[in-house]
């Protein structure tokens, strides 16, 4: 009986977890974060849901969180963010910057808004610069697996 | 409907509850001393390993994997090779990363957050973190024929990130086999370690720092 109700369980999970998998589009990128002479490298993971709206992560190469994101309406949200980084004034920045890459990342097209570019490289990479702020992100795409 | 919830939720908990079992404080103390006495004895290490972390927010699992080499009492490299390059070497107190865009050299000693990594990382390999009464509070639990333990962080600086972080021995209680990190986030990191081998000479030049 207990067999048969675990497997049954494990089924259901299953199910649940292919389809909302199929339902999301998932991009990794490499990102090298430029912050007044100090570089920091990290992974940073996306998926775009069916309804537009995007979640995301970035963490170390070790996988340690520094933290997660979503966008959607043109608005992002900055959240569990890493304790040392955990700042208003951090997550502001962080929030307008992620605000702007989101909206233009899978674009295609170079954007300018305020002080903040966004430029398509021919090499694939993605280079983003926060003018005000002395702030540049590079995201270079990791190869896809499937 | 009610009693189907009950019976699934008991079924799941009560197999979970018979997988492991908490040594005594006399069984723990005897099982760190066999662990330490297996680290004292290792002099080098070196392994592939695979890395998976399943975060809360997103569907998918990121996977990676790369070599480790290990040399006591504190020359580290931890490399991965796919789906990024990404070195991480440490020699005594100097530790340099690269990646294929940034190469950065730091002195551990100025910085506490990163000084607690690396003796993460280290106690995690040698099984060292068994001992340090001062920065975690230990259980250790067997499960089948193999242990595993629990190391809840006393500082602050780790409290910040993880909930708890397990280490897996094998069963012979000579080598770590893997470890868990459980972040406050939910989010879980596992590493394996494979084809491990022990006591093999390692060139110097495996651990050249800037």
């Amino acid at each position: 009986m207990r067999a048969r109700l675990l497997f049954a369980n494990m089924l259901l999970l299953l199910g649940l977890a292919s389809s909302y998998a199929q339902d999301t589009l998932s991009s990794e990128y490499n990102l090298l974060m430029q912050i007044r002479g100090r570089e920091i490298t990290a992974i940073c993971i996306m998926e775009a849901q069916a309804d537009q709206s995007i979640v995301g992560t970035v963490v170390n190469e070790f996988g340690v969180k520094a933290f997660d994101f979503s966008y959607s309406g043109a608005k992002a949200k900055i959240f569990n963010v890493i304790a040392p980084l955990d700042k208003w004034y951090i997550r502001k920045v962080l929030r307008g910057d992620f605000a702007f890459i989101l909206s233009n990342i899978n674009s295609g097209q170079d954007a300018v808004k305020k002080k903040r570019r966004l430029t398509h490289l021919s090499n694939g990479d993605i280079s983003v610069s926060n003018d005000r702020y002395k702030i540049h992100y590079t995201f270079t795409p990791m190869p896809s697996k499937q | 409907m009610r009693h189907f919830v009950v019976i699934l939720l008991a079924s799941v908990l009560s197999l979970h509850a018979w997988s492991q079992t908490k040594l005594t404080a006399e069984q723990q103390k005897q099982f760190i001393e066999k662990i330490d006495k297996a680290a004292q004895t290792m002099t080098s290490m070196q392994c592939d390993f695979t890395q998976t972390k399943s975060m809360k927010l997103l569907s998918k699992e990121m996977q990676s994997k790369g070599v480790m080499y290990f040399k006591q009492p504190d020359k580290l490299r931890w490399q991965y090779t796919a789906p990024y390059d990404y070195t991480f070497v440490m020699n005594g107190e100097k530790v340099t990363m690269k990646s294929a865009k940034s190469t950065q050299n730091i002195n551990v000693q100025g910085n506490k957050m990163f000084r607690q990594i690396t003796k993460i990382i280290l106690n995690s390999i040698t099984g060292g973190g068994l001992k340090s009464a001062s920065d975690f509070q230990v259980e250790v639990y067997q499960s089948d024929n193999s242990y595993f333990a629990k190391l809840y962080p006393k500082k602050k600086e780790l409290k910040q990130i993880y909930s708890v972080i397990e280490i897996y021995f094998n069963q012979a209680l000579t080598m770590v086999s893997g470890v868990k990190m459980m972040e406050k986030t939910g989010d879980v990191t596992s590493v394996k370690l494979l084809n491990v081998k022990y006591n093999q000479p390692v060139n110097e030049s495996t651990f050249a720092v800037r």
